[in-house]
């Protein structure tokens, strides 16, 4: 592809002329949407009457998606869901609140409200997985025997991987996350915000291995930047974007997308640079590069933690024993079918999955259902058809008001949704997607409905 | 990833879940408005009076909406571009125009007699 389609919009906004092609695109494209819309699911295929014992580990997007599903799939069953946490997070909301897009309060949420009535809902923590005996044990001591396993704990963030370095200290010496809480996320506004307005250096940080939401490091980095220019501080501002290798998406399209467009907005990509320490108090940080060790002052900070499998199911017989998913311990899974590849009666979906692709919200949206179905074809002893294509997705936030709506597969191929939207440019229709609509969507997700 | 039709309704479902008890008042007090002014009689001569008015309010509506609604969303006009961004816009300007006419329909029905 070439980078020049993508919009080629500057910082003084675009042309406004629609010309004969833009037109006639868009009016394929209203059609194509009425074709989609014509894709009516006539029915719920109806449900297999069992017994079986259903337990599903983790009570976050994927697994509350996965309880209504089988809820209405299965008739008869018991199910049962392990979750301590009661709170439930909009995660794809943090980089708006972290930015000053959305206030904190919009974050959270209660995960009894989509727990299905049936459930039976055990607020621990799964402590120890024993596959061969097919049962689970919690923090608090209880035995929980099944016939079936889903797997979605979701992942664990590695703060402490970094020396110096805990969640304790987002919001201080210039130190900002967005992915440990809602709270964290609030907090790393208040320190974007003093940087808006007094510039200085700011380093956004991006580490080695599988991460969730890929895209919200770059995002806040593009947002931070838009910020900066609004506020006044851009012209005091120098910033640099550390990454572990030579890439910056996963999406080659969009990789060189972002290697056009970092330079253009003035902030520096820094290539193979891992972050090792941070000395808070001094404002440093300190990065492994091929040339030895790099240390970098900052007024702000961006910290992106490495990510892996919770201890428990690290510690579990169920991770990758070998290959580019052992590193994280991520569960192994067979990335189509999303059924165990050792444990058969056992599927996984969601983060922890240990698949090429798919760490993101949108990416629960497209594993569910497929790990339900096949999970379900399994119990009625029936083939297993469905397959996850590896759909992923972002709307890639380029300024407050503009997004491009990515979405690709397995395969890095582009996969839009809404055929008359242009994965190549900027557009304020993904902004409007990602600012009022995707949490409504999101929602009818975890209730099982789309 | 496409939407089933069902998945679509499921969306916009829960886009307006925390206001739906506000929609269902509306429509309730102008049902009861519209059942009102059609047992006044004369409903032709009232709906004629009554749709003049309606409809130079749902065209400010709409005038208003193209104006706010990016800037509602923390946008400006600069972030529009092209043909789905302007559409998107018009299309839901023109959709606030005409629920605030169908809503102040039955009302100024009632008070035309």
């Amino acid at each position: 592809m070439d980078t020049t389609r993508f919009s080629g919009r500057t910082q003084g906004g675009p042309s406004h002329v629609l010309n004969r092609r833009q037109l006639l695109g868009g009016i394929a494209g209203l059609g194509a949407v009425a074709a989609a819309a014509g894709h009516v699911r006539t029915a719920e295929a109806s449900a297999v009457r069992t017994r079986a014992r259903v337990v599903i580990v983790g009570a976050g997007a994927a697994g509350i998606a996965a309880a209504n599903r089988l809820t209405r799939l299965l008739d008869g069953a018991s199910i049962t869901l392990i979750d301590a946490r009661r709170e439930h997070w909009y995660q794809p909301g943090f980089t708006l609140v972290a930015t000053g897009v959305w206030p904190q309060h919009k974050l959270v949420d209660d995960n009894a409200r989509y727990i299905p009535a049936g459930v039976n809902w055990i607020q621990s923590m799964v402590a120890e997985y024993d596959p061969d005996a097919n049962r689970v044990v919690t923090d608090d001591g209880q035995i929980v025997d099944y016939d079936y396993l889903v797997i979605a704990t979701g992942l664990a963030l590695d703060y402490d991987q970094i020396e110096g370095m805990s969640t304790a200290l987002i919001g201080q010496h210039g130190i900002a996350s967005v992915y440990a809480s809602p709270q964290a996320t609030s907090l790393s506004w208040q320190v974007f915000r003093e940087f808006a307005e007094r510039g200085g250096t700011g380093v956004f940080t991006r580490p080695p291995g599988a991460i969730k939401c890929a895209g919200a490091p770059v995002k806040t980095a593009l947002l931070t930047e838009h910020r900066l220019r609004q506020r006044g501080g851009r012209d005091r501002a120098r910033l640099h974007y550390t990454i572990p290798a030579t890439g910056m998406f996963s999406q080659p399209d969009i990789d060189r997308f972002l290697k056009t467009e970092f330079p253009r907005r003035g902030i520096e990509v820094e290539q193979h640079h891992r972050l090792l320490r941070i000395d808070a108090p001094r404002r440093e940080a300190t990065f492994a590069t091929p040339d030895g060790e790099r240390t970098l002052a900052y007024d702000v900070i961006h910290v992106v933690p490495t990510m892996s499998a919770p201890a428990s199911l690290a510690a579990s017989p169920l991770p990758w024993q070998e290959g580019e998913h052992a590193i994280g311990h991520w569960l192994e899974v067979d990335m189509y079918t999303l059924q165990h590849r050792r444990y058969p009666n056992i599927f996984g979906t969601g983060d922890i999955n240990g698949v090429p692709m798919g760490k993101t919200a949108a990416s629960v949206k497209a594993q569910v259902p497929v790990a339900v179905a096949n999970l379900t074809a399994m119990i009625a002893d029936r083939e297993m058809t469905m397959a996850y294509d590896g759909y992923t997705s972002c709307p890639l936030i380029t300024e407050v008001g503009r997004a491009i709506l990515v979405e690709f597969d397995y395969e890095a191929k582009m996969v839009p949704s809404f055929p008359f939207i242009d994965p190549y440019t900027e557009h304020w229709v993904p902004w409007v997607m990602k600012d009022r609509f995707l949490q409504a969507a999101y929602n009818a997700m975890l209730r099982g409905r789309v | 990833m496409a939407f089933s039709f069902a998945g679509i309704l499921a969306v916009v479902l829960e886009f307006f879940r925390p206001f739906l008890w506000l929609i269902a008042l509306v429509v309730l007090v102008d049902l009861v408005l519209l059942v009102l002014a059609l047992r006044g009689g004369n409903t032709a001569a009232r709906f004629t009076a009554a749709r003049g008015p309606a409809l130079i309010a749902g065209l400010v509506v709409l005038l208003g909406a193209v104006f706010v609604l990016p800037g509602m969303t923390q946008a400006g006009f600069s972030d529009l571009y092209g043909l789905l961004d302007w559409g998107a816009l018009l299309g839901a300007s023109l959709a606030a125009g005409v629920a605030a006419a169908l809503i102040l329909l039955p009302p100024l029905m009632l008070l035309r007699r």
